[in-house]
């Protein structure tokens, strides 16, 4: 698997000294599904933003495509290669339609208007909002605004897409539909990071890594992360097949290990 | 107000479809056109034309009214700022203030330049996406010697274009704060000054948050400042300069 982005011994401090991230190492492949987790100020979305140079490793080094973040001229690249959309919709409008927004990042790489128009088409199709696209981003529902931010990504064609908590501020509906845009982004061949305290939206994923204080915890399959670990330390919910399944096995019952889905369960127990 | 005020509404019109570049240079000289016209006969021309122009962009008296209406009270005191200051025969007397014959022509003039400067300016807005009208700017601004000045014109545009997008934005954290105060006790009738204060401070630092929030999200969707290009590049054509130069003649003639 090529490398996509290598971090190794990040240190980042905020500038009044707190430590935000220590001595963390992190290799992603090229079309992996990582899963980044853990509790509220354990320095996963600090992590992400150093992905697409938005933050600069106070020590160590983060490189994107073996280029490394800490050189200026290297980070229009990096963040062409690394889209990111962020947990408020709100806030990362910039176009007054749907389009226009979309449009932003292809017009900030200078591609002739045809192509962007092109490009906007396929991401506005791809999300299922093409019938949006003259709407106002503000005057559109959770979900639809948080797939229009996705959109506006995805038209930079970026090889990686990094999520941060997207789904967090949407009702259970909106968010299974985010999550099956993410799900076919990643079928499509980009590498997904994806930022999220909720367990249940991980089950899917190649890797699930475990921040706490500024640490990466836990870094393996979904599966071994539960049978090794015991995330309730890290302030993290198993998600309830996984805490039903391994109550049962603690309580006796052969045979079950840890059953991601509901299905797995099922099958352990009525075999 | 916030979805009424400089709005833009997508229409296929001659108006709509018109170069950016034309429309931006027509409200030039229609501003410079309203700021010589110094009777009524000339404002009347100036109301005629709007009118027409109203009529083939069919935009709807709805949208300029949104952009007027907050600006009502300001052009009211205009209005009677002339009306008392202006020498001239004594209309009525209030307060020992004079109102003249001369300040009521002269404050009637006044705002209405403003009136329609308003109009005119929300019917550039309503009839010209704001992402054309920021690639227009910038292409009228790129042949001036600005690089020299260490401005870039791509700087210059999404500067504009930015202002235009807080407008909805701050209004819409406003909203929220106030609510938020209010639902806390604060009685913005009773006690207006500790409103302002209560208000302002935290609105401030709103505005401020959210801006450093847009910039985050522009720079990681690259945005540089340089060599962006445009959705909807605008090609001016024969018919838009043609359009250009006669309404450059027509207001150049009747006012």
């Amino acid at each position: 698997m090529t490398l996509m982005i290598e971090i190794q011994d990040l240190l980042y401090s905020y500038p009044d000294g707190t430590i935000a991230l220590d001595s963390v190492d992190l290799h992603i492949g090229k079309g992996e599904f990582v899963v980044i987790a853990g509790r509220n100020g354990s320095g996963k979305s600090s992590l992400v933003r150093h992905m697409n140079a938005l933050l600069l490793p106070s020590g160590g080094c983060v490189s994107v495509n073996r280029l490394c973040t800490l050189q200026k001229k290297n980070h229009p690249d990096i963040r062409k290669a690394i889209g990111m959309v962020f947990q408020g919709p709100d806030s990362q409008f910039i176009g007054m339609t749907v389009e226009e927004d979309v449009a932003f990042g292809p017009e900030n790489l200078g591609l002739p208007p045809l192509r962007i128009r092109e490009l906007v088409e396929i991401s506005l199709e791809m999300m299922g909002i093409s019938e949006l696209r003259f709407h106002s981003p503000r005057s559109l529902s959770g979900g639809q605004k948080q797939k229009v931010a996705i959109a506006g990504v995805l038209a930079m064609e970026p090889g990686c897409i990094v999520f941060d908590e997207v789904t967090s501020m949407l009702d259970p509906f909106s968010r299974k539909d985010v999550l099956d845009a993410v799900k076919r982004i990643h079928a499509k061949g980009t590498t997904v990071i994806y930022v999220t305290h909720r367990l249940e939206e991980t089950i899917n994923a190649d890797r699930l890594v475990i921040m706490d204080s500024g640490k990466v915890v836990a870094d393996a399959s979904p599966r071994d992360v539960f049978l090794q670990h015991d995330l309730e330390m890290y302030g993290i919910e198993l998600p309830p097949v996984v805490a039903l399944s391994r109550m049962l096995t603690r309580a006796g019952f052969p045979g079950i290990g840890i059953a991601l889905t509901k299905d797995e369960l099922l099958e352990a127990l009525c075999p | 107000m916030n979805n009424l005020f400089f709005r833009y509404v997508p229409g296929n019109s001659i108006i709509h479809r018109l170069d950016p570049r034309v429309k931006i240079a027509a409200m030039l000289i229609t501003s410079i056109s309203i700021f010589i016209s110094s009777s009524f006969r000339e404002m009347a021309v100036v109301a005629l034309v709007f009118f027409l122009l109203v009529l083939i962009s069919s935009t709807s008296v709805r949208i300029i009214l949104g952009a007027v209406r907050p600006m009502l009270m300001f052009l009211g005191i205009i209005f009677i700022l002339q009306l008392f200051l202006t020498e001239g025969n004594p209309l009525f007397s209030l307060m020992g203030l004079d109102a003249t014959y001369e300040g009521l022509a002269l404050g009637a003039l006044m705002s209405m330049r403003f009136l329609f400067l308003l109009m005119f300016a929300s019917l550039l807005t309503a009839t010209t996406a704001p992402s054309v009208m920021t690639t227009g700017i910038e292409k009228m601004l790129r042949p001036l010697p600005l690089k020299k000045l260490g401005i870039s014109s791509f700087d210059l545009a999404t500067m504009m274009f930015l202002s235009l997008h807080f407008v909805p934005l701050l209004y819409g954290s406003f909203s929220h704060l106030r609510d938020a105060q209010v639902s806390r006790g604060l009685d913005m009738a009773r006690n207006p000054f500790k409103a302002v204060y209560a208000l302002s401070v935290p609105m401030v630092r709103t505005a401020f948050t959210s801006a450093e929030e847009v910039a985050v999200a522009m720079e990681s969707r690259c945005y540089q400042g340089v060599n962006r290009s445009s959705l909807n590049e605008p090609v001016m054509q024969k018919k838009d300069l043609a359009a250009l130069l006669i309404f450059g003649i027509i207001m150049f003639f009747l006012v």
